[in-house]
């Protein structure tokens, strides 16, 4: 959870970028739609080998499988942040894990100072 | 049925709407369990009994799933650790002493809960309602109701595709944190009114998303009605200006027939000019941009004509080429 949840980056099992929005048009009225609503539409995504890739400080990154994938209607306002070697876009809401001395704590992206460490180690730079 | 509070029978009435006769409450139910020495049930407290207020919501039969919600509906205080931890007690004997069904916990408390809640939530895979989200928030009570709907009727969906990771901790606290995370986006679009909604649901809308929907669309006609200015786009998109109010998105069935002359003004000295002449640059033509300047709303066409709605059904039209002078309409 130290990384960013949204702005994700999606790939499939030979490791190609899908473009979420022709992934929501294809499935969009189809029986894995768990929601849809005002609030934004959630796909099941299970079994569809895809992986949501998360930017790791030493460069390269993580490939986490998917189960569901879900677009607001309304999100939040986005911000940049320099994590590690990483320059994020990310809405304010999401939530990195901090440390402070021997506390682990939850800090939105907006609340983000320069200076801090997340717990995986990266440092923040702005 | 008999409820202890609003809370309760609210949350009963979703569970019935969604799961359909399988939801039930059930006052004082007795839990027993055999040793009270563990720390997942410290909240067993005298001999090993537990007395619990249940909502039990029956999400699948075969195998049987079933959801426990505990309402909390404190007015003035969030839901504690110990409110938490001792759900999680709950749902985890539930699942060691029933061998056919399998549980999931669900806490629901419109007030919020304190930041301690979530350690105990995550290992003991109950899910919050509304999310914790590293920052105090406060939604409204209506909020968390619509939450809780989404969240069960997402689930039982969720449960006819494979589901194991759900059973894991913390794959429902997940499950249940990603549907309702985005409340705060919506709730934060809902506080600055309902300036924009969708054609065919109704649904409170933004911006961005009537830039993402219209930009690129053909006029395939201008319509004044007597409460709207309307733009009816090709593949069935529309656009109605009501001053206050913008709906837009794909045609909701409603075939408005012009039935007043709109005051059409032209250039940036506002002076009149005849309908035809709008209908003449306007139809055709693709949407490139849109800008809502709050008193009115303006989109920019492809042949660079700025086409204007004003309250009180007036049209405006603007050639955006330079010298301005050389470039009136």
């Amino acid at each position: 959870m130290a990384s960013p949840s949204e702005q994700i980056i999606v790939v499939n099992a030979q490791g190609e970028r899908v473009d979420l929005d022709k992934l929501m048009d294809a499935y969009g009225d189809s029986d894995r739609v768990l929601a849809n609503d005002e609030v934004g539409k959630v796909l099941y995504v299970g079994d569809l080998d895809l992986y949501a890739l998360s930017p790791l400080p030493i460069g390269g990154f993580i490939a986490q499988k998917m189960t569901e994938l879900s677009t607001s209607r309304f999100s939040t306002h986005l911000i940049r942040r320099q994590i590690g070697a990483v320059v994020l876009s990310v809405t304010a809401d999401t939530v990195f894990l901090v440390r402070e001395d021997e506390i682990i704590k939850k800090v939105r992206a907006e609340d983000l100072r320069k200076g801090m460490a997340l717990a995986t180690g990266e440092k923040v730079f702005s | 049925m008999k409820f202890k509070n609003e809370l309760e029978e609210q949350a009963f009435l979703i569970a019935k709407k969604v799961c359909g006769g399988s939801a039930a409450i059930d006052h004082n139910k007795t839990l027993r369990i055999e040793s009270a020495l563990y720390p997942e049930v410290a909240a067993f407290s005298g001999p090993p009994k537990k007395e619990i207020d249940i909502l039990t919501a029956e999400l699948k039969k075969d195998p049987k799933v079933d959801l426990l919600v505990s309402c909390k509906n404190f007015q003035d205080s969030r839901a504690e650790p110990a409110h938490v931890q001792e759900w999680g007690a709950v749902v985890q004997t539930m699942n060691k002493y029933v061998g056919d069904t399998t549980y999931l916990g669900l806490v629901l408390s419109p007030s919020g809960f304190t930041k301690g809640c979530e350690p105990w939530a995550t290992s003991s895979n109950v899910a919050l309602i509304p999310p914790l989200k590293g920052k105090q928030i406060a939604f409204p009570y209506s909020s968390s109701l619509k939450m809780f709907e989404r969240t069960l009727a997402a689930l039982t969906r969720r449960l006819s595709f494979p589901s194991q990771d759900l059973f894991i901790p913390p794959g429902f606290y997940d499950f249940a944190y990603r549907l309702t995370a985005d409340f705060e986006g919506y709730q934060a679009e809902s506080a600055s009114g309902e300036r924009y909604l969708l054609a065919r649901s109704g649904w409170r809308s933004s911006f961005g998303e009537l830039v993402a929907t219209l930009i690129g669309k053909r006029i395939a006609k201008i319509l004044s009605i007597a409460e709207f200015l309307c733009l009816q786009l090709e593949d069935g998109a529309v656009f109605r200006y009501y001053g206050e109010k913008i709906v837009f998105g794909y045609d909701d069935g409603i075939a408005p027939i012009q039935s007043v002359t709109p005051t059409c003004t032209k250039n940036l000295s506002f002076e009149k000019c005849s309908f035809d002449l709008i209908e003449k640059l306007a139809t055709g033509q693709r949407l490139a941009s849109a800008g809502d300047f709050g008193t009115h709303f303006e989109f920019g066409l492809e042949n660079e004509i700025n086409l204007g709605f004003f309250p009180g059904s007036v049209l405006h039209v603007l050639c955006t080429k330079n010298p301005v002078e050389d470039n009136e309409l």
